[in-house]
């Protein structure tokens, strides 16, 4: 059941926690696209993926966030690894030229394909790291709160904003909810004999069956009843509405919003240096002035 | 001795700020054939205590023995844990979320299929099994969403029972029953219980205890706060105790304290106290 509490908030009082949400939510997405911008030079993307994965580990240790954790949700993310290789490995690509080994005159694997799938694998890890870091420190309603400050521009065109906000703070809201009323269920068909962990493919699926539709039954009957309880109380989504909780913008956010743009920002150089083509030996040299390798490398 | 617990520990959630430690070393007996009751507050860890015994929850220290199966805090040790809940079958609180089948008679015998009986055969204890419960055949065929609370209820029980364990642990099992549904669910237990089967009962309702078991344990934060006979339980706890003393008990202690010659563990019912008091009355006169 652990692998399942992937990014639950933990209740501890580091810096990251005392960060504003919305601020979080924009450090997020530009740590996300800074991950996500590919170099020419293979050397330079996993130069440049390494020191991100240092980096990110420690913003782990300064958020407190269990290492033991992260592995376990990796632990089920291995079919979507291993399908990221064979569709790498298995669709041909022109632009390929490192062979690996070749079936026939036709076919050959490529080292280029096996490059691009770590590629991808590594940044779907920096990624996972990065959004633990921010359900493991952000309560849920504060999240929700910073999404409905990042959509209320969107009123001005009669977009349902409240109503968004509403329902994605239920849905997060019981999520724990639902794990323990999964948890308490799977035990109940244990008792019944029911094996969750062995037994073949159908044996599984009749398993999973028992377990899916009294979750299903539970999670219908309790909608229904937190709808007639909030209309019970005079709910209206129209009517307008005071916080409970202020969001405000301290000097750690002014710390880690420019910590973050100076990391989107010093990307973003390389990224556009790459592009417009500065020529490799320049380059080279940039790296080797930036991590004072010794000239040759 | 049937069940034997050995200075149990179960910490929830551990090395994280929400540790919790459930059960701080347990140690009980269970005799064979005992009708016996968990009470204790809300959090007192007497349903982590019950999960323990068909190998829901290893042990975080200490060891289970339950007639020839063991139980230590190593998971991948714990061998034959399927025949383990064909022996002890926990019936949860509320088990009627637990239905899922198509019709009343599959959803029973869905646990005997799981036990490794035959279609057929199943079929056949579960009609048995529906029957004891009090559900005739024109349940059967009755998809068990379309059934009352306590038809539900029994239903789910029905499901436990079909598997026909020695030891059954039960889960307030009249938690959100009507007066009748309560009646007919207890008296169904008590009905398993002559038959020679061992029953443990986690309750927070007194009346129930004092009615049909025979042992109780109190937990309180986590340790065994008392065991022994129904009879001299509210003789022996105090007012500070872990559990609400009914007041029927209350006014028993109140009159012992203030002198009168009343014997708290024979009284079951008032007119157990009312006979007391009268009989007191006469040797006054």
């Amino acid at each position: 059941m652990n692998n399942l509490t992937f990014g639950r908030y933990s209740p501890y009082n580091t810096f990251t926690h005392k960060l504003d949400p919305r601020n979080k939510l924009f450090i997020l997405v530009l740590l996300i696209v800074s991950i996500f911008l590919q170099f020419h030079i293979w050397s330079t993307t996993i130069l440049i993926s390494a020191a991100f994965l240092i980096l990110f580990i420690l913003f782990m240790l300064i958020s407190k966030v269990s290492f033991i954790q992260l592995f376990k949700s990796m632990k089920s993310m291995w079919f979507l690894i291993f399908f990221i290789l064979v569709v790498y490995i298995f669709i041909p690509n022109n632009n390929y030229t490192h062979e690996w080994y070749r079936f026939n005159a036709h076919y050959a694997i490529y080292w280029d394909s096996l490059y691009q799938a770590g590629y991808i694998i590594l940044r779907i890890i920096l990624m996972f790291c990065l959004t633990m870091i921010l359900t493991s420190t952000t309560k849920p309603m504060d999240l929700t709160y910073a999404f409905e400050w990042y959509m209320t521009p969107l009123k001005i065109v009669r977009f349902p904003v409240h109503e968004t906000a509403m329902t994605l703070s239920i849905a997060l809201r019981f999520i724990p909810t639902l794990l323990d009323e999964t948890e308490r269920i799977m035990k109940a068909q244990e008792s019944r004999g029911v094996d969750f962990a062995h037994g073949g493919l159908g044996k599984k699926f009749k398993a999973i069956i028992s377990l899916i539709i009294p979750l299903f039954v539970s999670a219908i009957q309790r909608s229904e009843e937190l709808s007639d309880a909030m209309e019970a109380r005079g709910y209206d989504p129209r009517a307008k509405r005071t916080k409970y909780r202020k969001l405000t913008f301290s000097w750690r956010d002014a710390i880690a919003l420019l910590v973050a743009l100076a990391i989107f920002g010093g990307v973003l150089y390389l990224f556009i240096m790459d592009r417009i083509g500065i020529p490799n030996e320049q380059y080279i040299r940039l790296f080797e002035w930036i991590f004072k390798i010794n000239p040759g490398f | 001795m049937a069940i034997q617990v050995k200075d149990l520990r179960y910490i929830y959630l551990p090395k994280t700020p929400e540790q919790n430690v459930a059960l701080d070393g347990v140690s009980l007996t269970i005799p064979n054939n005992a009708f016996a009751a968990f009470i204790g507050r809300t959090g007192s860890g007497k349903s982590t205590l019950v999960q323990h015994l068909n190998a829901l929850l290893t042990p975080f220290s200490g060891e289970i023995e339950i007639d020839d199966f063991k139980i230590i805090n190593n998971r991948r040790k714990n061998k034959r844990i399927k025949e383990l809940r064909k022996h002890v079958s926990l019936v949860f609180q509320f088990p009627e979320y637990q239905l899922f089948e198509e019709t009343v008679e599959k959803d029973v015998a869905f646990g005997l299929k799981n036990f490794g009986m035959k279609e057929a055969e199943a079929i056949k204890e579960a009609h048995k099994a529906l029957l004891s419960v009090g559900l005739d055949e024109k349940y059967f065929k009755k998809s068990p969403f379309e059934l009352s609370g306590g038809e539900k209820r029994r239903v789910a029980i029905a499901g436990i029972l079909a598997i026909n364990p020695d030891i059954l642990v039960l889960d307030e099992p009249t938690a959100g029953l009507d007066v009748k549904g309560a009646k007919d669910v207890m008296s169904l237990v008590q009905k398993m219980h002559e038959s020679g089967k061992t029953i443990i009962m986690v309750t927070h309702d007194m009346d129930l205890v004092m009615k049909y078991c025979n042992l109780v344990y109190v937990l309180k934060d986590g340790k065994l706060a008392y065991q022994g006979t129904t009879d001299k339980l509210f003789d022996e706890v105090g007012e500070d105790s872990a559990i609400e003393i009914p007041p029927l008990y209350q006014l028993a202690q109140k009159l012992k304290q203030r002198g009168a010659p009343i014997q708290i563990e024979k009284i079951k019912s008032v007119d157990d106290l009312i006979a007391q008091v009268k009989g007191w009355n006469k040797r006054h006169e």
